[in-house]
C-alpha cells in the first residue's frame, strides 16, 4: 500500500502515520513554506525506515489568499497529476477544501483517518493500524530541536548545534504531547505583573519556534487566558501610538 | 425543488457561526443538524439554543440576552437573525443523532424520511475526520459543498468544483451567535453616502509639519525627548488635514473649512454633508476621522461585502461588563497617579470626576458608584469604552474571511502584542490572519512583515498587500508638485543661514543637511530624495546638481558651511582632546598622589600608638601633630582618644603634662 498525505501545519499526526505501516511507496505533497520542515524530517524518518518518499510540491495556501482563489488554484495545479493508484491511502491531513479536490480529481479511493490511538482506513481499502509510539522528545527530535529538564528548568537547543538555546524557562510545570500532536505546557500561575509579562514573553517565543498550531497553554491566570483567546491584553501598552 | 441541507452539528459554541453561514448561504428549506461528538471536544452548555433564536430573527436571539441594559444600559448594534431571500421562509431545523450508524446510513435515513428534495451537505461545519467517509461517497443525489466565507460555496463533484452564489452571514451576525454584543458606528452604506467628502479630504491632506503647539501636546505625552527622538518626530510626519495647504485644496476641490482652530474644524463638503472634526478626544488626539478616511477608502477599492467602521465587541455578561466598568476605572486612577505630570495620563480621571462634579480625591468606590448611577441615567454613548472587549477601528468581510485595520495616523513601530488584542478569536476563523495596520507616515519597516500599509496605497485595492512598498507614501502629482515647492523653499533658507544654527556636531555634514531637509518638509531624506529624484542622492550632491535661479549662491553658501561646519568640528576636536588630555592630567595627580600617600591607619593602630604613650609626658598637641605625619585621620580625634581611653581603663586629660596614664586610685 502507498500512504499519500498533505504536509499540514502541524506533522505529528503525519509521521505517526508513516512509522506505523510498512508502506511500499510514500508521497508526501508539500508546498514552499513547509519544504524545510519537511526535508528536514524526510531525513530523519530515514533512520527509522527504508521506505522511498516522494516529495511533490504543490501551491500552497498563503496567508494573504481566501479559500476561494485558492481553491481554484490548487485544482488546476492538480491537472499535472495522474490518477493516484488503486491501492494509495490518503491521509486526512489538510483543509476539507484540499482533500476533496484530491479525492475529486485523483481518484483515491481510500482514505485514513487517526482515531483513538489506530489509523483506521476505509474505501476501497479497509484496515487498522495501530499506531507508533511518538514521545515528545522524539517528536521534537524531528521538528530539530532537543529538550532538556532538569530541577524544574526548561532548556530547548537546537540539534546538532553550539548556538545558544533558543528557548530557556523556568515557569514551565510539564509538557505533554496531545494525541493529535499537540504539546501543551502547563504554567506557573505569575504573582506580579512583571512574571505575568514575562510569562507571555515566553509564550511567544514558543510560538515562533513551533507556530501557534502546534502549542496549548494552560495557566491558572484569567489574564493570561484572556489574552490567549485573543480578546485582552495581559498588560498595558507602551508609548502607543495615534 | 425544496433544498434540504445537513451539516454536522459540533457541540461548541463556535461551531454556530460555521453552521449560520452555510445556512445563509444556501437559503434551504429544511436543516438537517447531524449531532457528533468527539471524545475530549469541550462543550458550552447552555448556548445551544442561539442558532435556534436565530433562525427566528433577530429579537428571538436578543431574548437570549436578558442583561443588555446591566449594570447600565449601553449601544448596541441589534442583529437581524437569519435573513430569507425574497418571500422565503425560515427553514425548519431537525435534529438527528448518529445513534451508533456511520454517516452513509444517516444520510440514507434523511433520504428515506425526507423525500422529494434537492439534498446538500455542507462541510464547513463539524470536525474535519467526522467528513472523511463523506469524501468517497459516491451518491449523486448528496450534492457535497464547503461555504465560503463570503456566502459562496465550493461544490465538489467527480468532475472536479464549481462555485456557486450564496448569501453571507454578516459580523454582527457572527458576533451575537458567539454570545458577544456588538456595536458598530458605521456600515459601509452610511460610509458610502459620505464618500465624496471623505475622498476630497483625504486627496487635500498633505503632510502636517511639527509646529510649536505639537512640540507641547509631544511633551504632555512623554518628558525627556533624546535629540534623536526629536529628530525621528520632526521628519516622518503624518499626511493630515491639519496641514497648511489642506484648506486649500479642500475649498478648490469645492468644499467648504469652517470654524477651524487648534481644537477642530468643520468640513462641509460639495453636497453640503458637513463633517466636525474634533483634533483631540479628551486630552489624546481624535483617531476617528483619519479612521473615516481609511474606512472610505476599503470601501471604494477592496470589493468588500461587508465594512463596518468603529466596531466595539462588548463582555457577554452583565458582571463582567461590571468587572470590565471597575477596572477600567482603576486604570485610569491609576495613570492618573503615576504619572502626575503628563497631561495625556492624568486626563482621563481628572475628566471623570469633573463630569462626576466629585475631588480627586474621592475614594474609589465612591467615584464608582457615582459613575454607574450616572451612567443609569445618561445612557451617555460613551459608556461603550468601559465594557467592552476590544475596539476595532474597521473589520471588512468578503471571500478572504473578516480582516481587521487599525488606523494609525502616527506610526513608527509595529505592536504585534496590539495586533493580537484586535483580532478576537470568536471572529476569526485562521488565527494568524488578517490584521491590519493602516498608517499615514512612512515608519521603520523592520518591525512588521506585510501588515501595514499607508493610506495613500488603499485606492489599489487588496492587491496592495503583494506590494513591496506598500507602507511607503505614495504622493499624487499635487503632492509632487507641493513636495518641490517645500524643497526649494528649504534650500532658500540655507541662504538665510537657518541651517548654520541646527548643525550638529554629533553628526557629519551630510546627514545634519539630511536631517535639516527632513525636519522641514516632514518626510525623511531617503524617502524625499526617492520622490524627488527617483534614486538616493547624497544631500550634499543634491544642492551641488541643482538648477536653482541662485544656484551658485547656494552653492558657495554650501561649500562656506562646509568648510565652517569642519573647522567647527576641528575645534571641537581639539577643545575635547584637550579636555581629555586635562583629565588625564587630573587622574594621574590624583594617582600618585595615591601612591604616595601613607596607609589608613585604624583603631588599632592608634590603641598601640596611644599604649606608647601611656604614662610618658607628652601634650596633646604634639601627639596630634605626631599621629598627623604618621597618616592617622585626626578629625574627631578627641572623642576617639576618650572612647579608646575609657575602654583600656586609662584617664585621658587633654591638657595635662602626661596626656594619658593609666587610672589612679
Amino acid at each position: 500500500m502507498e500512504l499519500h498525505l498533505l504536509c499540514g501545519k502541524s506533522p505529528f499526526l503525519w509521521i505517526k502515520a508513516i512509522l506505523s505501516h510498512e508502506w511500499s511507496k510514500i508521497r508526501l505533497y508539500s508546498y514552499p513554506e513547509a519544504f524545510d520542515q519537511t526535508l528536514l524530517i524526510t531525513r530523519k524518518l530515514g533512520t527509522f525506515s527504508d521506505v522511498p518518499i516522494e516529495i511533490v510540491p504543490i501551491v500552497g495556501l498563503m496567508p494573504l489568499d481566501s479559500m476561494r482563489t485558492y481553491s481554484q488554484n490548487f485544482e488546476a495545479d492538480l491537472i499535472r497529476f495522474s490518477p493516484a493508484p488503486q491501492d494509495a491511502i490518503l491521509f486526512y491531513s489538510g483543509t476539507v477544501p484540499q482533500l476533496a479536490l484530491l479525492v475529486s480529481k485523483l481518484s483515491y479511493k481510500s482514505l485514513m483517518k487517526y482515531e483513538s490511538g489506530k489509523f483506521i482506513i476505509s474505501g476501497y481499502l479497509t484496515e487498522t493500524i495501530d499506531e507508533y509510539s511518538l514521545d515528545l522528545n522524539v517528536f521534537l527530535n524531528f521538528l530539530g530541536y532537543n529538550l532538556e529538564r532538569s530541577n524544574g528548568s526548561t532548556m530547548i537547543t537546537i540539534m546538532d548545534s553550539k548556538l545558544r538555546a533558543p528557548f530557556k524557562s523556568s515557569r514551565i510545570l510539564s509538557i505533554d504531547l496531545s494525541f493529535f500532536g499537540k504539546i501543551i505546557l502547563s504554567w506557573r500561575s505569575p504573582k506580579t505583573s512583571g512574571q505575568r509579562k514575562a510569562t507571555v514573553n515566553e509564550m511567544l517565543q514558543l510560538n515562533i519556534l513551533f507556530g501557534r498550531h502546534l502549542i496549548e497553554n494552560k495557566i491558572e491566570d484569567p489574564i493570561i487566558e484572556n489574552w490567549l483567546k485573543n480578546v485582552n491584553l495581559p498588560f498595558e501598552m507602551e508609548g502607543e501610538e495615534e | 425543488m425544496k433544498t434540504l441541507l445537513a451539516f454536522f452539528s459540533a457541540p461548541h459554541q463556535s461551531s454556530f457561526i460555521a453552521q449560520a453561514m452555510a445556512i445563509q448561504a444556501h437559503q434551504p428549506d429544511v436543516i438537517i443538524q447531524i449531532e457528533a461528538e468527539i471524545d475530549g471536544q469541550a462543550k458550552l452548555d447552555g448556548q445551544a439554543q442561539h442558532l435556534e433564536m436565530w433562525l427566528q430573527g433577530g429579537e428571538a436571539l436578543l431574548s437570549l440576552y436578558s442583561d443588555l441594559n446591566q449594570p447600565f444600559p449601553f449601544p448596541y448594534t441589534p442583529p437581524k437573525g437569519f435573513v430569507p431571500n425574497h418571500e422565503a421562509q425560515s427553514p425548519k431545523a431537525f435534529k438527528k443523532k448518529t445513534a451508533g450508524m456511520d454517516i452513509l446510513q444517516v444520510l440514507d435515513n434523511i433520504k428515506r424520511d425526507f423525500p422529494d428534495y434537492e439534498y446538500r451537505f455542507d462541510l464547513l461545519p463539524g470536525a474535519k475526520m467526522l467528513k472523511l467517509d463523506l469524501l468517497l461517497h459516491q451518491d449523486t443525489q448528496w450534492r457535497q459543498t464547503y461555504t465560503l466565507e463570503n456566502g459562496e460555496y465550493l461544490e465538489f463533484n467527480k468532475s472536479g468544483m464549481s462555485i456557486n452564489d450564496g448569501q453571507i452571514l454578516s459580523i454582527v451576525e457572527r458576533s451575537w451567535l458567539a454570545g458577544f454584543p456588538i456595536h458598530v458606528s458605521m456600515n459601509k452604506e452610511e460610509i458610502l453616502s459620505k464618500q465624496d467628502m471623505f475622498s476630497i479630504a483625504l486627496e487635500s491632506c498633505y503632510i502636517e509639519k511639527f509646529g510649536a503647539e505639537e512640540l507641547e501636546r509631544t511633551e504632555n505625552v512623554k518628558k525627556n525627548f533624546s535629540k534623536s527622538d526629536m529628530r525621528d518626530l520632526k521628519k516622518d510626519r503624518p499626511i493630515s488635514f491639519r496641514s497648511d495647504v489642506f484648506v486649500r485644496r479642500f475649498e478648490e476641490r469645492g468644499g467648504k473649512v469652517s470654524n477651524r482652530s487648534s481644537k477642530g474644524m468643520e468640513l462641509i463638503g460639495p453636497d453640503g454633508d458637513i463633517w466636525k472634526i474634533d483634533f483631540f478626544q479628551n486630552t489624546i488626539p481624535n483617531g476617528v476621522p483619519f479612521e473615516s478616511l481609511m474606512v472610505n477608502e476599503l470601501s471604494k477599492s477592496w470589493n468588500c461585502d461587508e465594512v463596518l467602521q468603529g466596531v466595539s465587541i462588548i463582555h457577554p455578561s452583565s458582571e463582567l461588563r461590571e468587572e470590565s466598568f471597575r477596572l477600567h476605572f482603576k486604570r485610569q486612577l491609576n495613570q492618573y497617579t503615576k504619572h502626575p505630570d503628563l497631561v495625556h495620563e492624568t486626563g482621563p480621571f481628572t475628566k471623570r470626576c469633573e463630569a462626576l462634579g466629585l475631588s480627586l480625591d474621592t475614594p474609589i468606590e465612591n467615584l464608582i458608584s457615582s459613575d454607574l448611577q450616572r451612567l443609569n441615567e445618561t445612557h451617555d454613548e460613551e459608556s461603550l469604552i468601559h465594557i467592552r472587549v476590544c475596539e476595532i477601528d474597521a473589520l471588512t468581510l468578503d471571500s478572504n474571511g473578516i480582516c481587521s485595520f487599525d488606523g494609525k495616523q502616527i506610526m513608527r513601530h509595529f505592536y504585534d502584542k496590539q495586533a493580537v488584542m484586535q483580532r478576537p478569536a470568536f471572529l476569526f476563523n485562521k488565527n494568524d490572519s488578517h490584521f491590519f495596520v493602516i498608517g499615514s507616515t512612512s515608519h521603520d519597516t523592520s518591525s512588521h512583515e506585510q501588515r501595514v500599509v499607508h493610506i495613500s496605497n488603499l485606492h489599489k485595492g487588496r492587491d496592495v498587500l503583494h506590494h513591496e512598498n506598500r507602507h511607503k507614501w505614495t504622493p499624487s502629482q499635487e503632492d509632487l508638485e507641493a513636495l518641490k515647492l517645500d524643497w526649494n523653499n528649504v534650500v532658500d533658507g540655507i541662504l538665510k543661514k537657518e541651517l548654520r544654527k541646527s548643525m550638529d556636531l554629533e553628526r557629519t555634514f551630510a546627514e545634519n543637511l539630511g536631517d535639516y531637509f527632513s525636519e522641514r518638509i516632514g518626510i525623511s531624506w531617503e524617502n524625499l530624495s526617492e520622490l524627488l529624484f527617483s534614486c538616493q542622492v547624497n544631500p550634499v550632491e543634491a544642492i551641488l546638481h541643482l538648477e536653482h535661479p541662485s544656484a551658485i549662491e547656494l552653492k558657495n553658501e554650501l561649500i562656506t558651511l562646509s568648510i565652517n561646519f569642519h573647522e567647527t568640528l576641528v575645534a571641537d576636536l581639539r577643545h575635547q582632546i584637550e579636555m581629555k588630555k586635562s583629565k588625564l592630567r587630573r587622574f594621574q595627580k590624583k594617582n600618585m598622589n595615591k601612591q604616595n600617600s601613607v596607609p589608613r591607619k585604624t583603631n588599632h593602630d592608634l590603641n598601640n600608638r596611644m599604649f606608647e604613650i601611656l604614662d610618658t609626658e607628652t601634650s596633646y598637641t604634639a601627639f596630634l601633630s605626631l599621629l598627623k605625619q604618621e597618616g592617622f585621620k585626626t578629625k574627631g580625634m578627641k572623642k576617639k582618644i576618650t572612647l579608646m581611653a575609657e575602654k583600656n581603663g586609662w584617664k585621658f586629660d587633654m591638657n595635662g603634662d602626661i596626656m594619658i596614664r593609666s587610672e589612679e586610685e
